[in-house]
């Protein structure tokens, strides 16, 4: 679920035209990655896999 | 009540003009329009790729500082690594949208602190307030930068790291996720 929030946030980024409004979702997107980082972490598997944090659609 | 529909016509012609203007493809006004925003794009991305080179000059130094245990020291080079990614991804982007060249990589000399560092928790410490400044910026960049392309390029890096940031923290025996909003530190 993190994962595809990423996602989506990334996404928005792209599209939403005010500035205040992507100042505010990138902010809730670099949570949205540490919690990824955190669960990743419980599951014992590496916290920052990737150089570049896009996430992943959904299926 | 009587000047309205004079209101009216002059708006509706300094309206029209302005769409003239706006719409003409070599008007004067699209060109400095275009140079504008070039420009703050080339501001935001060079501000972007110089936190990421600094970083990466800055773990490798702390990397090599003797100052962590060995597990630290594996992290900090994964941090490393993507810093190095990092800022390679946003010089090309500079270079091929923006046609500009990067800002030049710091000295470590340059990098305030940094040769100050005398244990593994002000290294670390450092560390997180060079990726924080890094998410600061870069959340800066999107919400100034016109082109989405280059707003999606930063806003991956932002992804990358605020997990970083997570790392470091639980380092540090911090809380990993301190706020609802991760914003970085100026």
């Amino acid at each position: 679920m993190e994962n595809t929030q990423v996602s989506a946030y990334v996404n928005a980024l792209g599209t939403v035209a005010a500035p205040g409004l992507r100042a505010t979702l990138a902010s809730i997107l670099a949570t949205e990655a540490e919690h990824m980082s955190v669960i990743l972490g419980e599951l014992h598997e590496p916290q920052a896999p990737q150089a570049v944090v896009t996430g992943s659609k959904p299926t | 009540m009587t000047d309205r529909p004079i209101t009216r016509r002059r708006a509706l012609l300094a309206g029209g003009a302005a769409v003239a203007v706006a719409s003409s493809p070599g008007s004067a006004r699209a060109a400095v329009d275009k140079a504008l925003v070039k420009k703050i794009e080339r501001r935001a991305v060079g501000a972007a790729t110089l936190d990421e080179l600094r970083k990466m000059v800055a773990l490798e130094a702390i990397a090599n500082g003797r100052l962590l245990r060995p597990s630290e020291t594996s992290v900090v080079r994964i941090l490393e690594e993507h810093a190095t990614q990092h800022a390679a991804a946003l010089g090309q982007l500079m270079k091929d949208q923006l046609g500009t060249e990067p800002p030049a990589t710091p000295k470590r000399t340059e990098i305030s602190g940094l040769l100050g560092l005398r244990d593994r928790t002000a290294a670390l410490r450092f560390a997180s307030r060079l990726e924080g400044r890094a998410i600061a910026t870069n959340i800066s960049g999107i919400r100034t930068a016109y082109d989405s392309q280059i707003r999606q390029a930063l806003a991956g890096i932002v992804g990358s790291d605020a997990q970083h940031l997570v790392l470091l923290r639980q380092l540090l025996h911090e809380q990993p996720v301190p706020s609802a909003f991760e914003r970085g530190a100026a």
